[in-house]
């Protein structure tokens, strides 16, 4: 008894915390770690073309996500983990220069926990990616769709995208026109050097002949070959249908040329998800009716209650308007998932300082499995793929989602996944 | 009283051990001078005979209290418990939610629950009646999670179970904040002490009588006495004192790791 109690009683003193220390996480602030002392900023990088639709659209959806840090859509900023999020933004001009120059400048800012871009693959691909993997920054993309992005031989460690790849929308293309619309014969039109443009083609190509169809072409634009030379092109081809994977302005060029010449006026034309802006419509005007555009199918994200009833209205409320682009859901699904993994891998010591290891939050997004986003289900891959898979819809112009909104019903919808096409499907 | 129950366990027991021990030395040596001869002879005797009367009181009232402060530290590992079992259900209705919100309900379930741990226990320990660290960020969460109630995207059943855990988690905080604000009754302890003092002295005058033979049985009572009063102490506030015998806030911490593990997210855990 006497033992027993002198046991209890002269037993050690004292309470325990089993919270990790920063200091276990990251020592200092370097290429892997970043420290964020008490009442200053987590410091997030943008490298949006914002001077274009698509770039614009993932912004606002960015500045959604920060303001629902706190629960609710009250036009005020949340903060992440105690911290405000500031945004360091930089232009990726839609373009591999603008991409590997908006990187270095972003890495000017040391405490840059993550980048949040490219809009255009080609900023992204051999440019931002091989920049920002230098110094372990993660950037994760709600647009980019080249398949050369995430292709083992070509992928950059610390690439992610939450946008769906393009292998699914050239498949869904080729699909449409060759087993649905019964057209056999493709003149395929991309931009010349663009990797979100030349890989996109050439993953339609693929999947067309595949099915059984001819490719007449695959012409690149490009200084010397103008919209009129790709009209004359197409003219001479006569194809069963042209696809055209190209931006804005020249989209809307070579979209105007074939239709306004008599010779190719009827050709049926199907421009990619770049080309579906207001810009677009608004060019060709009553031209641009019956043209089809391929992109995500936006009625699995009408679907989503969380969607009509608070993130609608909120972007509504921020833009006096409807989205004006493709990529807001997987904006915001990539925002939320950078948000997540922080809150799991981030480590604050007792005098508040944030320690955020960017291996941690590496390791943390390839834990996601099945992150069931506004713009689809999420599992994050080694290869960079987030999107498990798409639903790629065939609009038809004057019935698309950026002209219509909710009222834009596609002619035809397909849900594929990356691992059903690569095994043949 | 709070300081004295807040010591580490080898302070109490140097206190209370050591306490009866130097007691019973002091009192001995003026037994010893101020009691001789045939003196000593009756004075052992009536003391003999009062040994079983004080040594019952001792034991009744120890024994109460001992009793008593035990309950209390059940009761406050019950509500630890509870509060934890509430989170838990928390994290795992939040999962029901779209992955924003999820993300966002969990990550301020696990700053409170850090803060509880690691700030609000130490204060229970020593200043519980002061405004806690953790209240700020009960707040939030409650507010965050009794938001959703009303939002058209949520499922009734699923806000349903989160207020439910809500408030099964502010009851059981409310509870254990309660029971570190209990203090040992300080009347029952006086008088356990009192009659503690009155049994060694009780046992000092057997001992003188019958010789050093005995001083063998007395040592043995001072030290019951001393660290029966320890064990009292000891056990009467539950977030301080010894860690053996305090309620600990290992399970809050537990599922502060599967929070972080992201155990309780859809698209991480094991759900």
């Amino acid at each position: 008894m006497l033992l027993v109690l002198a046991a209890l009683v002269a037993a050690g003193c004292g309470g325990s915390s089993s919270s990790p220390s920063a200091a276990s996480a990251c020592n200092e602030s370097g290429p892997t770690c970043v420290r964020v002392g008490l009442g200053q900023p987590l410091y997030l990088g943008t490298l949006l073309f914002e001077s274009d639709p698509i770039g614009l659209d993932v912004a606002r959806s960015i500045r959604l996500a920060i303001d629902y840090l706190d629960g609710s859509f009250d036009g005020i900023p949340g903060q992440l983990l105690g911290h405000d999020i500031s945004l360091v933004g930089e232009d990726d001009g839609c373009s591999a220069v603008g991409g590997r120059t908006g990187a270095v400048r972003l890495l000017q800012e040391p405490a840059l926990v993550a980048v949040i871009g490219t809009s255009c693959s080609s900023a992204a691909f051999g440019a931002a990616d091989v920049v920002l993997e230098q110094d372990n920054v993660l950037l994760l993309s709600a647009s980019n769709t080249a398949p050369g992005l995430t292709d083992s031989a070509t992928h950059q460690r610390n690439y992610f995208r939450v946008a769906f790849n393009d292998i699914i929308q050239g498949s869904t293309v080729a699909d449409f026109a060759y087993t649905r619309q019964e057209w056999k014969t493709a003149f395929a039109v991309h931009k010349e050097g663009d990797a979100y443009s030349e890989q996109l083609t050439a993953a339609f190509s693929q999947s067309f002949v595949l099915l059984g169809g001819t490719s007449l072409s695959d012409l690149g634009v490009s200084d010397t070959v103008t919209p009129a030379a790709v009209q004359r092109a197409v003219a001479m081809a006569q194809p069963s249908f042209v696809f055209i994977a190209e931006f804005s302005p020249v989209c809307d060029e070579v979209a105007a040329a074939i239709r306004r010449a008599p010779d190719t006026r009827n050709i049926p034309i199907v421009v990619s998800e770049a080309c579906q802006t207001p810009t677009f419509l608004a060019t060709l005007g009553a031209d641009a009716n019956g043209i089809y555009t391929s992109g995500p199918d936006f009625s699995t994200v009408r679907e989503s209650a969380f969607y009509n009833d608070a993130y609608l209205p909120a972007y509504r409320r921020l833009t006096g308007g409807d989205p004006i682009g493709v990529f807001h859901p997987t904006a915001w699904d990539t925002t939320n998932l950078l948000f997540d993994v922080l809150r799991r891998t981030a480590v604050s010591d007792s005098s508040g300082v944030l320690a955020i290891n960017r291996e941690a939050l590496r390791r943390g997004l390839l834990e996601v499995r099945g992150y069931e986003g506004l713009s689809g289900r999420l599992s994050c891959t080694s290869s960079g793929d987030c999107a498990e898979g798409a639903r790629i819809a065939i609009y038809r112009a004057p019935n698309w989602p950026v002209n219509k909104g909710d009222a834009a019903q596609p002619i035809f919808s397909q849900l594929k996944t990356l691992a059903q096409i690569k095994n043949g499907g | 009283m709070r300081a004295l129950t807040s010591l580490s366990g080898v302070e109490i027991s140097l206190l209370c051990v050591g306490g009866a021990i130097l007691f019973a030395i002091v009192l001995g040596s003026i037994m010893r001078r101020l009691i001789r001869g045939g003196a000593r002879e009756s004075a052992g005797l009536t003391a003999a005979a009062y040994m079983t009367v004080l040594g019952s009181l001792f034991a009744i009232l120890t024994g109460f209290l001992i009793n008593t402060e035990y309950s209390t530290y059940r009761q406050a590992q019950n509500s630890v418990g509870s509060e934890v079992a509430a989170a838990s259900e928390l994290a795992y209705a939040s999962a029901s939610l779209p992955a924003a919100d999820a993300s966002l309900v969990q990550a301020r379930l696990g700053t409170f629950l850090v803060t509880t741990s690691v700030r609000e226990w130490p204060h229970l320990a020593h200043d519980p009646e002061a405004p806690s660290p953790a209240a700020a960020n009960v707040s939030q969460l409650s507010q965050l999670v009794y938001s959703f109630g009303p939002r058209p995207y949520v499922d009734g059943s699923t806000s349903d179970a989160m207020n439910a855990a809500m408030t099964g988690l502010t009851e059981a905080r409310r509870q254990r904040i309660v029971i570190a604000t209990q203090e040992l009754p300080m009347p029952l302890f006086l008088l356990a002490v009192i009659s503690g003092v009155a049994l060694i002295a009780g046992a000092l005058l057997v001992a003188l009588r019958s010789g050093p033979r005995y001083v063998y049985v007395a040592a043995g009572i001072i030290l019951i006495v001393g660290f029966d009063l320890a064990a009292i102490l000891s056990i009467s506030a539950p977030f301080a004192g010894p860690t053996v015998v305090s309620v600990s806030a290992a399970p809050i911490e537990q599922v502060v790791n599967e929070l972080r593990a992201g155990l309780y997210l859809p698209w991480i855990g094991t759900l």
